[in-house]
């Protein structure tokens, strides 16, 4: 059924809405199933880079909490802004990642790494710096949720959780299509050997850029969607263990599968909020969960279902 | 004496031991092409295993050696069993596992020692101070010092001097030679993670008087360590020796300059030098 | 009888039978009490005292409500973000109203907003000077003084002690927190006539402090006055402790929490030091006689600082409620606002004009180790006094 899905954008746009319908129910509640949704968004982004443009980004928080800031302070000023806050956070978390991309794309493999770590570093200490913009330590507070069109007729909460869920669907069926179209193809080409496709006519640094750009804008974008359902923009949002927890998602998942991107942002979720509940040292089994994926499961979750049933198709003699 | 004197020389201290911290990660990368992100969690083991073997021993310097190897014990084991069936995964699955390590050694330590932040008491002999001009300079400093130097000089040796290093330096250029030659990459790998890792617990162990032990310790020191890593160059041994003491000049002078900078400072200085040096210092193309 | 009246008195007789548990339910539908605090991540050691203080209050309050004490722990990890959506879970699933508790100002301040939002009652003991200044609102007290407070009743005291002291160095985290000490540092050594001879800032993942500590031994001052909190305190002290600092001048930390930090660095280190400090196990008051005692039978140790406040919050919360006779959030507000009571500092008042609560703040000085009469013995009580912003100068108008 998978691989029918990743054939058809119509059953792909379908099951992202059944995620999006089901989520709530999953849950328990739609604050906590808005928190998965702006994760998956977040996840899949980094997928782009990591599973298609081969770039590991540890800056994907910078970006978050980019987009945090940004719908905070865009929405403050003027607070009837309505959606026109996210465009301006997409915007500022291309701008964000185009002034990131150009220091660090040059660099390969782990350099590229530690450089993009570096950045996240600036990014942190600029929110701290300029807690007048930011609220500093304290984060930025009072944020006005903006009008979803949908008061009066569902309750606040599902009114954020419906506007949540339709970027969902519309962010990741966007990626899709970036993944699918010439572009995604150039930067698979990219990824699998870069100087082969320099040779073969390819702009490399350009490619990788705009890939960068696409992420940061649309993990601002999540990040803009998390401030507006905490009604708060925390320092937490820019700092190193976002980074880390978007990554940890989008590799959970599989790191070329966009949905299972969601499901790794569902899993993470669910884990934490099962788990925490019962045990104060529940990271211990997160910890255990991650090893025992990497062995059993080392496409992912999104990859764990093709994996498995490769292997129980394939016959005994030449099973690989 | 100056104040930017003394506090480069107070960088030195610190820089040496970011360079016990951050040399077996270079190696264990160079060598395995292991990104090992648990590298944080060891130092923190070292500094917990420090505390309590010197306090129920009584003595520091067993406390020590215990730090080395304790964790030197936990990387063999974690290596054999475990890390040893993603050399062929691609980077970002050894990063999954080795966060999925350090969540558990982390959690561990904390069901074991509880959450608190907890002192390691500075051995009597050496919580003097030393007048350099109006500076005092902590003896315990100038003992962590000296320590990595001799460490640094004994690493030097193996790897010069010694058939194991010869091995180990030949599988940094090609492990599949190693393999041909006849030796058992499998074995020099074991000795090689076994070495990263407990130098990383020895500098734990080092810190732990002057950090205390606390369970984000670990969290801290990876950042370093990579850090310091990139900006030496992956896989040498002069890289982390160098990068370590960089960094530590840095942020013992940046904090006499420019305090609220200090920690920014190290990631400006090593993206600076990326930027000029896209291998960093000592980095093989 | 005929059917249909049978039907309709059996029918009748059904629904009564069904009623009438459910009105027995009502009667003992418990209170429930929302303590957030981390209880895993970087922040566990405020969680796991925290806990403690819940279920000593609960203990203590035994009956007093006529009913049980539902009481529910929300983890925040240390992180705001995940203790705002928690709170918003509670809220929206189970209808949670009284809220208690935060690890740090930053997750307090973010999840008043929403527990005001949803008309709940929240009381915390975080620092930041915003939660019953500039944020402040009608849902949220906070016991614990803030940074007026604290860097008041530690300097002047010990100012007028040590007239011999004239120059001060500062060591402050640069944050809002770390620059509200600072603020109010700088008032009282202009008021006072102390020389500010220089101030080092420093960030909040600071681990090194060897250079500051160098700029303070170089600039002459008589005394250091420390202005941040958590880890960097710690750190911060351990390495002055190293260098010889004491032997050189004056260590005075305006912010300190307690017993858990005087653990942390060991007797060797705090001794001689001055801290500033919200609590005590040793407060000679009634109230806390009382604590001390329900505790100890308990958990069979002294209570520290996050303890301390979560039972003094949480008792407050319940014995509210019982004033008020009523579960509702407006009428505890009511109950709490203006409320004089023996606290763990000796009297207390709660503001109605900021929801500030009126308490002491001790000052101590630690003491040797072969002085110290029992393992928890670090520090001698120097004063307990109090400061606050007066209505006037207050950024909070809620009267």
């Amino acid at each position: 059924m998978l691989e029918k899905i990743k054939h058809s954008s119509g059953l792909f746009c379908l099951a992202l809405a059944f995620f999006a319908l089901a989520m709530p129910l999953v849950m328990g509640s739609t604050a906590t199933a808005g928190v998965v949704l702006v994760f998956a968004i977040a996840a899949a982004a980094c997928n782009l880079l990591l599973g298609y443009a081969g770039l590991l980004s540890f800056a994907q928080g910078s970006f978050f909490g980019v987009g945090s800031y940004a719908v905070g302070i865009v929405l403050k000023a003027a607070p009837g802004a309505g959606m026109t806050a996210l465009l301006v956070c997409i915007v500022a978390g291309m701008v964000v990642a185009l002034a990131i991309g150009m220091l660090s794309i040059r660099q390969r493999g782990i350099y590229f790494v530690m450089i993009t770590l570096a950045m996240a570093q600036l990014a942190y200490f600029a929110a701290l710096s300029f807690p007048q913009l930011t609220g500093g330590e304290n984060g930025l507070l009072d944020i006005p949720r903006p009008a979803t069109g949908l008061e009066g007729i569902v309750g606040e909460g599902a009114g954020q959780y419906a506007l949540i869920a339709v970027v969902f669907v519309l962010a990741i069926a966007f990626l899709r299509l970036v993944v699918r179209s010439p572009f995604g193809r150039a930067l698979d080409a990219v990824r699998e050997n870069e100087v082969r496709a320099q040779t073969a006519g390819y702009d490399v640094q350009k490619l990788k850029l705009l890939a960068f750009c696409l992420s940061g804008g649309i993990t601002a974008l999540a990040g803009a969607l998390y401030a507006l359902q905490l009604r708060s923009a925390p320092l937490s949002n820019i700092d190193l263990m976002t980074s880390e927890t978007i990554l940890i998602m989008a590799i959970l998942g599989g790191r070329r599968s966009l949905l299972g991107a969601a499901f790794g942002a569902l899993a993470m979720t669910l884990m934490a909020e099962q788990l925490s509940q019962w045990w104060p040292r529940w990271q211990m089994i997160v910890g255990l969960v991650l090893i025992a994926v990497v062995l059993f499961a080392p496409r992912g979750l999104g990859g764990a279902w093709a994996h498995w049933r490769d292997r129980r198709s394939a016959p005994a003699g030449d099973r690989a | 004496m100056n104040i930017y004197l003394f506090q480069a020389l107070n960088g030195l201290g610190v820089g040496m031991v970011y360079f016990l911290l951050s040399v077996g990660l270079s190696i264990i990368f160079g060598l395995l092409g292991f990104v090992n992100f648990a590298h944080g969690a060891l130092f923190l083991i070292g500094a917990y295993t420090a505390m309590f073997v010197t306090a129920q021993t009584g003595s520091f310097p067993l406390g020590l050696a215990a730090s080395f190897a304790a964790v030197a014990a936990i990387g063999v084991v974690a290596e054999r069993w475990l890390l040893r069936r993603t050399y062929r995964m691609p980077h970002e699955s050894q990063i999954l596992i080795t966060v999925g390590l350090t969540f558990i050694l982390t959690e561990g330590v904390v069901m074991i020692f509880g959450p608190e932040s907890q002192q390691v008491p500075m051995p009597d002999m050496l919580a003097g101070v030393l007048m350099l001009g109006p500076y005092p300079v902590p003896v315990y400093r100038i003992f962590i010092f000296g320590v990595c130097a001799v460490v640094g000089l004994g690493l030097w040796l193996l790897f010069e001097r010694t058939l194991f290093g010869a091995r180990v330096r030949a599988g940094n250029e090609s492990s599949e030679m190693l393999n041909l030659l006849g030796i058992k990459v499998s074995r020099v790998y074991a000795l090689t993670f076994a070495l990263g890792t407990g130098l990383a617990g020895l500098a734990g162990g080092l810190a732990a008087p002057l950090r205390g032990a606390d369970p984000s310790m670990g969290a801290e020191a990876i950042v370093i360590a990579f850090v310091v890593v990139v900006l030496g160059g992956i896989g040498s041994f002069s890289g982390p020796l160098v990068g370590g003491l960089i960094i530590g000049v840095t942020q013992s002078m940046m904090s006499a300059i420019w305090p609220e900078g200090a920690r920014l400072a190290i990631f400006i200085v090593m993206a600076g030098i990326l930027l000029v040096m896209p291998k960093g210092l000592f980095g093989r193309a | 009888m005929d059917r249909r009246s049978f039907l309709t008195v059996a029918g009748s007789a059904a629904t009564g039978s069904l009623m009438l548990p459910r009105f027995a339910i009502a009667q003992a539908r418990p209170f429930s009490y929302y303590s957030v605090n981390a209880f895993s991540g970087n922040f566990a050691t405020s969680g796991k005292y925290s806990d403690l203080g819940v279920r000593a209050a609960v203990t203590a309050f035994g009956n007093g409500l006529g009913r049980p004490i539902d009481y529910r722990k929300i983890d925040s990890e240390g992180n705001p973000a995940i203790a705002v959506r928690k709170v918003q879970q509670a809220i929206d699933q189970d209808k949670a109203r009284h809220f208690g508790g935060a690890a740090l100002s930053n997750e307090a301040l973010a999840i008043m907003k929403e527990i005001d939002k949803n008309k709940g009652v929240y009381f915390t003991y975080v620092g930041a000077d915003e939660v019953t200044g500039k944020d402040c609102n009608r849902s949220t007290f906070r016991w614990g003084l803030p940074t007026y407070g604290a860097v008041n009743t530690v300097m002047r005291p010990l100012i007028q002690q040590n007239p011999k002291w004239k120059k001060v160095y500062t060591i402050t985290g640069q944050y809002v927190f770390g620059e509200a000490l600072l603020r109010n540092a700088k008032a009282v050594m202009q008021e006072t006539k102390l020389e500010h001879v220089g101030n080092s800032y420093h960030s909040l993942a600071e681990k090194e402090f060897s250079g500051y500590l160098g700029n303070a031994m170089g600039s002459g001052a008589d005394v250091l006055l420390v202005l941040n909190f958590g880890a960097n305190t710690l750190d911060l002290l351990r390495q002055a402790a190293t260098f010889g600092l004491k032997q050189r001048m004056a260590v005075v930390v305006a912010w300190f929490s307690g017993l858990d930090t005087f653990q942390a660095l060991g007797a060797d280190v705090t001794d001689g030091m001055y801290f500033g400090l919200q609590y005590w196990h040793t407060l000679d008051t009634p109230a806390n006689k009382d604590f001390v005692r329900v505790y100890k039978g308990e958990f069979k140790e002294n209570p520290r600082f996050y303890s301390a406040a979560d039972y003094q919050v949480a008792t407050l919360m319940f014995d509210a409620a019982k004033r008020a006779g009523s579960d509702e959030p407006a009428a505890i507000v009511k109950a709490l606002e203006g409320h004089s009571y023996q606290g763990l500092t000796g009297d207390e008042q709660i503001r109605p004009f900021d929801h500030q609560v009126s308490k002491n703040y001790l000052l101590v000085r630690g003491k040797k180790k072969a002085a110290m009469k029992d393992a928890d013995d670090y520090a001698d009580i120097l004063s307990s006094s109090r400061a606050l912003v007066p209505q006037g100068e207050s950024d909070c108008k809620l009267a």
